[in-house]
């Protein structure tokens, strides 16, 4: 009788707290943004600090979910949609001195509640200018509360964040303004970087001359794999390894990366650069090619040894891939 | 069977419905996601400087709290000044940085600090008695243990529902285009014999992000409970 006692009051306990328990899976899904005529006329630096990639929940709650980094993901598909040009900057790295502003995200919180379960986030966007004065701030913050869990409260405030700062950022009488004011200042336009212009024009550049020489050590073509995490169809290692081809190459004064796959199909593409510890950030988004993950934003932290470049990335739906290069 | 016997059972089952009725409540809690918004002839203060107007009212009594947080957050000792900012300037944007938000207590003219919101509504006696119930499941029995679980879980629930509501509401940074208007509450942390009875002075230093020139707006604030 005792023993049943004993055994069934931490039974109890489980079932009361799994009932109200959160789950820890949490994916984001690419959104959908409204297709707008003009891009805003600024080549800008985006910031995204360690701070912003490995901020965890706010409250405290058990859990080692980086929302953080979900945030600068989708950060990184966002940016490009609303500004001419976009270059990464990320901690450590000196702050391109040829950018016309910089765009600093931060995770204010990432809240949940239970009874009913709920998600309240909350982004803030920082635009200054270079000497450090605010050209635009936005605080962005909603709350998702009833059925569900926490994965899909997560995505659909994400989801309400970026469109309604994708509004806000495109329509902002503050940027727009500053952007006139850049244009119509007497400055020669800055060459944009696409993957589709590799003329190589640009080694007369005094732009890329002031590229960091670890940086330049990354330009070339690598081969090699990316692997894929097991999903519920896959049966093994074989179907989740694909051959892949990394060219790196300087553009305009940034360095821009795209990754093919076999036939010449191109998966990804983005900017690269170095990151504090000498290791190379790949950050980028997957084209249409890549199937179930066309539009989903990624970056690789890959070590830099020599004749091999290899490491990890977390896609925007918080994937892990890994991938190993050599050249 | 003894007649004993047979009370001590009814009394058991009794207690075994009270105890899932009471479960099921707090596991479906009645605290809805709040939004604070006062009648503007309400704000003890206004004040307008190059075409940004700001109107203050801090919350002090109990029935204002508990519509705008579910919550008495003066208990933690912390003031929620509710701020609107309103740009009616023609053709000027205004920059809120929050950092650039400060309250003076007037009469030691020192700038009160920020409360770090994770402590504010924290849910401690909750978190409290969610950590004793399983203990005294084994020690003192099945029913006791899961009552205090139960009442844990729903302070628990309650304080973290309050704490969103109290993060949700804070006047973060924003721009101001012409005509926009924002609002919500900026927390200052005081001792508890002065939430109630201070006399307090808001500084907001907004930046024309054309101009980069600044607008002070300082208006007083009266806490004083009426």
């Amino acid at each position: 009788m005792r023993l049943r006692k004993c055994a069934l009051g931490p039974l109890l306990c489980s079932v009361l707290l799994a009932g109200c328990a959160t789950s820890e899976t949490l994916t984001v899904a690419p959104i959908d943004y409204p297709r707008r005529a003009d891009k805003i006329e600024l080549r800008i630096g985006l910031s995204l600090t360690r701070e912003l990639t490995e901020a965890k929940w706010s409250d405290a709650s058990p859990g080692s979910t980086r929302v953080g980094a979900l945030v600068a993901a989708q950060t990184q598909t966002l940016a490009p949609l609303v500004f001419r040009e976009v270059v990464m900057i990320t901690d450590g790295n000196a702050r391109p001195a040829d950018v016309d502003a910089v765009l600093t995200p931060r995770l204010l919180y990432a809240h949940r509640a239970p009874a009913p379960n709920s998600v309240a986030v909350k982004v803030e966007w920082r635009l200054l200018r270079l000497t450090g004065e605010p050209i635009w701030l936005e605080s962005m913050g909603t709350r998702s509360s009833g059925d569900g869990g926490d994965a899909e409260h997560l995505q659909k405030a994400l989801q309400t964040i970026f469109l309604a700062s994708e509004q806000s950022m495109s329509t902002a009488r503050s940027i727009r303004e500053f952007a006139a004011r850049v244009r119509r200042a007497d400055r020669p336009a800055s060459p944009v970087a696409t993957i589709a212009s590799t003329s190589g024009t640009t080694a007369a550049s005094p732009i890329v001359a002031s590229l960091p020489p670890g940086a330049r050590a990354l330009v070339g073509t690598w081969t090699g794999t990316l692997t894929l995490p097991r999903t519920p169809g896959s049966t093994g290692s074989g179907d989740r390894r694909r051959v892949v081809e990394v060219v790196i190459a300087e553009l305009g004064g940034a360095i821009q990366w795209t990754m093919t796959g076999p036939g010449s199909v191109q998966l990804a593409s983005g900017s690269a650069s170095l990151a504090d510890d000498g290791g190379a950030v790949l950050v980028g988004v997957f084209a249409r090619e890549a199937g179930r993950l066309a539009g989903t934003p990624v970056q690789y932290h890959l070590r830099v040894l020599d004749r091999r470049l290899d490491g990890s990335g977390l896609t925007g739906s918080n994937e892990i891939q890994e991938l190993s290069l050599t050249r | 069977m003894h007649p004993v016997r047979a009370v001590m059972r009814h009394v058991r089952a009794t207690a075994w419905i009270l105890l899932l009725a009471f479960t099921t409540t707090a596991c479906s809690s009645g605290v809805v996601q709040s939004k604070f918004t006062p009648s503007p002839e309400t704000y003890a203060a206004r004040a307008e400087q190059n075409g940004l107007f700001i109107a203050a009212k801090p919350l002090t009594h109990s029935a204002d709290l508990s519509e705008a947080f579910r919550s008495d957050i003066t208990a933690d000792n912390v003031l929620p000044i509710f701020v609107v900012a309103e740009n009616r300037h023609t053709t000027a944007s205004f920059v809120l940085d929050k950092s650039k938000i400060s309250v003076v207590n007037m009469s030691t003219r020192t700038t009160l600090d920020r409360p770090d919101l994770k402590d504010v509504s924290s849910g401690a006696a909750g978190n409290a008695m969610l950590g004793v119930g399983p203990i005294l499941v084994l020690l003192a029995g099945v029913i006791p243990g899961l009552i205090v679980i139960s009442i844990g879980w729903k302070l628990f629930a309650d304080a973290r529902q309050a704490q969103q509501n109290i993060w949700d509401q804070e006047l973060t940074s924003r721009t101001l285009a012409p005509g926009q208007t924002a609002q919500g509450f900026v927390y200052v942390s005081m001792p508890s014999d002065q939430v109630r009875a201070g006399r307090y002075e808001l500084v907001i230093d907004a930046l024309d992000p054309d101009t980069a020139t600044a607008t002070r707006v300082s208006l007083p604030i009266d806490s004083l409970q009426r």
